[in-house]
């Protein structure tokens, strides 16, 4: 599929190159070690990410200013009009240079937000909110797990209640990254209770600045805050900002979720995560990037088997990680391997992130745990008490599992017994009071 | 296995399965067992004739290959091999080929290529020692000059179809550096010893050499000057290998997932309950990413990348480590009729197993990845 939807003469590929480095060479600085806001937040503590969006924001609107902002996404919505192999060239460019983060930052509003309203949005909603999303005025984010639950997305409680030309949403979202600075939410709401999970849910179009919705960022186990639940206290919305069909909100979540594996797996057309210098190949994603040949000649281990093997080992895992995802990417186009082949990449490059924190740690030693300064997150122990993040967020390992042996190779489905019960009728965990609410 | 072939390659590898399903179905392979030789000349003769040793000989040598990528036109043909536990010299032919293609003398060339592309003669690489390593620095088979005349003093290992080979590519000690010589069967002061092994139609033996006197023109390439056709020999060798075991890991995982649907226990299918379902899950993921490293690596040798030796041994600890472990889940997976004899899992455990170990194992790959990370 690709986003253009003019027939006029596509610029030549190569020359676009050419005009983006000269570009890219004149407007920004180049660096070697490329900031990454998303990731890095997770394990600082303290890292002011007001700044951080501000500072994305601000490189969105010079990749704008230079046309070459929304490079795939239509004209009519302030895009480019041109292709996938456009955008990766730009994007290849862009490495060496700070964008201000606006690759990472942008990753979720252009990489997943954008495209879904574009596939599913009203003609006034893609009007409203395309435009300046690419343009770096508004940051989105998806509100979509809930503290009763997070694999079994389409359980999902939070309830939106028709009012005249209104909705009006009670609730609660949990695992939002980012909602603390950005602007506007896609929030998935049960909008029906007496028909299966799947058919009564519906996604709105929700501004984070509404009354009666609360933003509370979660400190995370590393003591940084990483992402953040919400509150919901009859927050009213206008019927017309519901995206898709009333009702018909999975299929509104199942299109964000494609995008969203997608961006992570660096396969989307309409944004990369990358742009920008930000390397993110699987394992090394989530926590900070370490030089572990380096770090076994710092700790005396450059002559010890074992550990120049665990080096190696670690090595192996990313190398093989990017050769999977580009194997995946060709077979999914080639229809060899269904869409949800894109699971076996999350599912390697969690359990290869899982090995290579072990491995870093067992590098480290002593020097891992205890270490000088004032800085508490230096150590590389605090990624090791994170290490399991990837295998939860954005879908655990185990449901990565369910999707690669139902979706990819056609075993049984699981016993479903919610599957075609009233959702009323369906068992399921009752939203938490609010800590000190009555 | 490659996702995007050439008409031509398609055509290719379909001869080739043709081929390999009429005239080495599984029944046979258990045949051979028994054989000393593990394969039958006139097989391997017919087999030449589709094009399975001329891949890495240029053209105008008398080869040639399907798509113009030779290494690549090989890795489809080791896949296929893999997936039916193929009997054939496969590998030592192809390495053989490829080293005189490139460093032979013309008369080298003249009087050894076209019996080898043709099936007619059968070569092989004596590389490893009883020490068991597959690195430049275990070579310590000596050769020394004498009258413009070489001796060679020393023990080869592991070496695939020695007794039946033609001729043998000798890597040899000349003092600091590496010189190779082409020895032919029958020369005086060499003794072959057959030795067992794992595999069901995979032959091997000691080559002693004990003061072999050979000719100068035995060189290959120049004197002392060996250790980049060594290299490129290993990364050769890794290819075919890894194809191979990729190939027989795709098959025997196939035929495992479609037991655990056809399976019954508890009244459904075994292949329903999750407890397995995640294991295939897993199984999957291991082997997607076998098939890409091992095509990656494939196509760093095929073009000759800077990067080719690291990415080959990327692709053989990973695969090392991987594909047994792999083969014996499906064992796990198949119950009590996984470790009988009757069951063909065997037939590619076999060799699975003796493909991790030869040319270096995982680890030993691992630590030639350490070095080449400069640690």
């Amino acid at each position: 599929m690709t986003a253009t939807t003019d027939t006029e003469a596509v610029e030549d590929v190569e020359s676009f190159r050419a005009r983006a480095r000269a570009w890219l060479g004149e407007t920004f600085a180049r660096v070697d070690a490329p900031d990454d806001p998303i990731g890095d937040r997770l394990r600082v503590e303290g890292r002011d990410v007001h700044a951080d969006a501000e500072r994305a924001r601000m490189g969105q609107r010079m990749l704008r200013e230079g046309g070459f902002a929304g490079i795939t996404y239509p004209k009519e919505y302030g895009g480019r009009g041109l292709r996938a192999a456009h955008l990766h060239a730009f994007t290849h460019e862009a490495r060496a240079y700070d964008l201000g983060g606006s690759g990472p930052m942008f990753a979720m509003t252009l990489g997943m937000m954008g495209p879904t309203l574009l596939e599913l949005g009203s003609d006034d909603l893609k009007a409203r909110y395309l435009p300046r999303m690419i343009q770096g005025d508004d940051l989105w984010v998806q509100f979509l797990s809930e503290p009763t639950g997070g694999s079994d997305l389409a359980g999902a409680v939070t309830r939106a209640t028709r009012d005249g030309e209104s909705y009006v949403i009670s609730g609660s979202k949990v695992w939002t990254s980012a909602a603390d600075y950005s602007d506007f939410g896609f929030c998935l709401a049960r909008t029906d209770w007496d028909v299966p999970k799947h058919r009564g849910l519906t996604m709105f179009v929700v501004p984070l600045r509404a009354p009666g919705l609360e933003v509370i960022p979660l400190r995370l186990v590393t003591g940084a805050t990483g992402f953040c639940q919400e509150f919901f206290d009859n927050v009213v919305v206008p019927a017309a900002d519901v995206i898709g069909e009333v009702n018909d909100g999975w299929t509104v979540a199942s299109r964000l979720l494609v995008h969203e594996r997608n961006a992570i797996a660096g396969g989307s057309e309409f944004h990369d995560m990358d742009t920008g210098g930000t390397r993110a190949d699987g394992p090394e994603r989530v926590g900070r990037r370490v030089d572990l040949a380096e770090l076994a000649r710092a700790r005396g281990l450059a002559d010890d088997s074992h550990s120049r093997q665990l080096v190696a080992e670690a090595d192996v895992l990313a190398t093989v990680n990017r050769q999977l995802s580009s194997r995946l990417q060709t077979a999914t186009a080639l229809g060899v391997l269904p869409p949800a082949a894109g699971s076996l990449l999350k599912l390697f490059g969690s359990t290869a992130h899982v090995r290579t924190s072990d491995i870093t740690m067992e590098l480290s030693g002593s020097s891992g745990v205890v270490w000088p300064g004032d800085d508490r997150s230096a150590g590389l122990g605090v990624d090791f008490l994170f290490r399991q993040a990837t295998s939860i967020l954005s879908g655990t390992s185990e449901i990565q599992r369910n999707i690669i042996s139902e979706r990819v190779l056609g075993l049984p489905r699981e016993p479903a017994p919610d599957r075609d019960l009233p959702f009323r009728e369906v068992r399921h965990n009752t939203m938490p009071k609010r800590a000190g609410s009555e | 296995m490659e996702l995007e072939l050439q008409d031509d390659q398609e055509l290719f590898v379909e001869t080739t399965r043709r081929f390999l399903e009429a005239e080495s179905p599984l029944t046979r392979v258990r045949d051979l067992y028994e054989d000393p030789v593990g394969f039958d000349r006139d097989y391997w003769r017919r087999g030449a004739e589709l094009g399975w040793a001329t891949m890495l000989v240029p053209e105008e040598l008398g080869g040639g290959s399907v798509s113009g990528a030779g290494l690549l036109d090989l890795e489809l043909v080791a896949e296929e091999m893999g997936r039916t536990v193929a009997p054939g010299p496969l590998l030592p032919v192809n390495v053989v080929a490829d080293t005189l293609a490139r460093s032979g003398r013309p008369d080298q060339q003249e009087a050894e290529l076209a019996g080898l592309v043709s099936g007619e003669r059968i070569a092989t690489w004596a590389f490893a020692e009883p020490s068991s390593r597959w690195d430049a620095g275990g070579v310590a088979l000596g050769a020394s000059e004498r009258d413009g005349a070489w001796v060679l003093s020393g023990t080869k290992s592991y070496v695939q179809d020695a007794a039946v080979a033609d001729e043998w590519l000798v890597t040899a000690r000349t003092g600091d550096s590496l010189t190779q010589f082409l020895v032919a069967a029958g020369t005086p002061g060499v003794t072959v010893a057959p030795l067992q092994s794992l595999d069901m139609t995979r032959r091997f033996g000691d080559v002693v050499f004990d003061g072999a006197t050979v000719d100068g023109s035995a060189v290959v390439g120049r004197v002392g000057d060996a250790a980049a056709d060594v290299e490129r020999q290993l990364q050769v060798a890794l290819t075919v290998q890894n194809a191979e075991t990729v190939g027989a890991v795709n098959r025997v995982y196939e035929f495992t997932l479609e037991y655990a649907q056809d399976r019954m226990a508890f009244g459904r299918p075994i292949g329903s309950y999750q407890a397995l379902k995640h294991r295939f899950a897993d199984m999957k993921m291991w082997l997607e990413a076998c098939n890409a490293t091992a095509t990656a690596s494939a196509r760093a040798v095929q073009a000759g990348a800077d990067d080719a030796p690291k990415l080959v041994s990327t692709a053989k600890a990973y695969i090392g480590d991987r594909a047994p472990a792999i083969v014996q889940d499906c064992v796990q997976l198949h119950g009590g009729i996984g470790v009988t004899w009757e069951h063909d899992l065997h037939l590619y455990l076999r060799r699975v197993a003796q493909n991790a170990a030869l040319y270096g194992s995982a680890r030993d790959h691992r630590l030639r990845v350490a070095t080449l990370l400069g640690v």
